[in-house]
């Protein structure tokens, strides 16, 4: 080894040792992610490839120059990348820039997360977990709250779902007289489901395409509905003194909380689905959204002249017990009487909830009476003959049959709901 | 040896001391992409000590470490990046 290749060795080494403990000091010292990464990959691939230069020139001999300078060029080749990905990474993640920065060319151009780098942060103090199956306290509502929850409130906005079917004109004609009377907004609403995704199909043929076309004629029939349901509404509501409006809704049935917001009183055309078509009581519209029970639905299978007496059906179903407070709380038909059904009163649920409702509107300053009871195998004649002098309903469901008895008996709610004109689902 | 030897001396004491200082980075962060970088750093000086191994030991065998050392380090900043993009490891926990 001649001197001057060991004078050019050495000048290697030295000059990559100096220039990577710059890079190094550089990581440590300067005053952000993106200056240290400027820091790190360039001098530090400089610093890195001259070292091995350097050790390839101080070794000799072809393995260690084919190594060395291999090395190089996969160091050339594979840290502008790294560094670019490092520091895009950092730029997403909401890396702190320092303040004396210029400009920030990234800006708009990529997400960036609020990202949390402040030096003297120091890691947030957790809350003790609660321990398994712990229940937390409901505060008490004093008494004065309590009652004026109970007690009967205004009803302010209506919503009149404009679903089609044939009851449609009635139920639009008594949410009319409802608003009327009471001075509420009334909101004509149509709903359809959300236009499904279109994905292309090589091959328009079999079951996806059928199914598909299938949605799109059921919509369309939805859309159709829709329309001739708001021409009605606009002709019936036009000239009246009342505050109208009309919304179309295209969220599905996942959005009923948001379309209902607010109202206190929905109106549903009977015997219609939510498709449009016509559909049986444990199917049809108002079921559908009483399922939900965000706000009472009001039910119209003709419009009636005036409610001057209205049945509960209580039967041992869930929401029977709560029937009178609902409605109640819900304030229509202020001044009329109400006349409880007892079905299969024998049993202690049922005639429980008998006496806490007889004795909550009575409570309440309202005429109340008990009729006789019938049995789970009541003739449906007789039971319309002997409730066909009440004006409206008030019930927990709309048809609450299921299972193997569902088929052979008939179901009270579904008999009541097809003899009176409206019925309540509170 | 001679002039070689102790350039190659000193060398390994510079790259010792950022050797240091970097991981003193990593340590302190403040944030993960500070750890990061300073993590392919390390990498980079790993690569410096390994050329200079070769040197100090007379042996070609260091020079292969040195280019294993920065493959992986190419692989470790990548997947860093990815993650951090992700940011599937919170920072809370990173501090910790």
């Amino acid at each position: 080894m001649t001197i001057a290749w060991e004078i050019l060795s050495a000048t290697l080494i030295l000059a990559g040792s100096v220039i990577i403990g710059l890079a190094a000091f550089g990581v440590a010292r300067l005053p952000d992610p993106f200056t240290r990464m400027h820091a790190a990959t360039k001098a530090g691939v400089v610093g890195s490839g001259l070292l091995l230069l350097g050790a390839a020139a101080t070794l000799g001999g072809m393995a260690a120059w084919i190594t060395a300078i291999a090395g190089v060029a996969f160091l050339l080749a594979t840290t502008p990348i790294a560094a670019h990905v490092l520091g895009r990474a950092a730029y997403i993640a909401g890396a702190p820039i320092h303040p004396a920065t210029m400009s920030d060319a990234l800006a708009g151009v990529l997400d960036r997360r609020v990202f949390d780098i402040d030096p003297a942060r120091r890691p947030r103090a957790r809350l003790p977990a609660p321990p398994e199956g712990a229940m937390t306290p409901v505060p008490l509502r004093d008494q004065s709250r309590a009652a004026a929850a109970t007690s009967a409130e205004t009803t302010r906005r209506i919503v009149c779902w404009l679903g089609g079917g044939a009851a449609q004109r009635e139920a639009i004609e008594y949410a009319t007289q409802l608003s009327a009377a009471s001075g509420a907004k009334l909101l004509g609403l149509t709903a359809l489901d959300p236009a499904p995704s279109v994905r292309p199909e090589a091959i328009p043929a079999g079951g996806g395409y059928w199914a598909r076309w299938s949605a799109d004629r059921r919509r369309a029939h939805m859309r159709e509905v829709a329309a001739s349901a708001l021409r009605e509404f606009e002709s019936a509501t036009h000239g009246q003194v009342i505050d109208v409006a009309t919304r179309h809704d295209e969220t599905g049935l996942d959005g009923l909380a948001a379309m209902v917001a607010g109202c206190d009183l929905v109106v549903v055309p009977a015997g219609v689905g939510y498709d449009g078509f016509d559909a049986a009581p444990d199917e049809e519209l108002a079921t559908i959204i009483a399922r939900q029970s965000f706000v009472p639905i009001l039910r119209v299978l003709q419009r009636p002249s005036r409610i001057s007496s209205v049945v509960f059906v209580v039967s041992g179903t869930a929401g029977c017990p709560q029937l009178a407070r609902r409605f109640l709380h819900s304030g229509i038909w202020p001044d009329a009487t109400v006349t409880l059904l007892p079905v299969a009163s024998y049993r202690p649920i049922v005639q429980t909830a008998i006496d806490e409702q007889v004795a909550l509107i009575q409570a309440h300053g309202r005429s109340v009476a008990v009729m006789d009871p019938i049995d789970l195998d009541f003739e449906p004649d007789a039971l319309r003959r002997s409730i066909r002098r009440f004006d409206g309903a008030v019930m927990g469901c709309l048809s609450h049959q299921f299972g193997w008895f569902g088929m052979v008996r008939s179901c009270p709610f579904e008999v009541t709901a097809g003899t009176l004109p409206v019925t309540l689902l509170p | 040896m001679s002039l070689v030897t102790g350039a190659a001396a000193l060398g390994s004491f510079i790259v010792s001391l950022g050797l240091l200082v970097v991981a003193w980075r990593v340590l302190r962060g403040p944030s993960t992409a500070d750890r990061a970088i300073a993590t392919d750093m390390l990498g980079l000086l790993g690569i410096a000590a390994g050329a200079l191994t070769a040197i100090l030991s007379g042996s070609t065998a260091f020079l292969d470490v040195a280019l294993g050392v920065a493959v992986f380090g190419f692989l470790g900043a990548v997947a860093l990046a990815g993650l951090m993009e992700r940011g599937s490891v919170s920072h809370e926990e990173a501090e910790q």
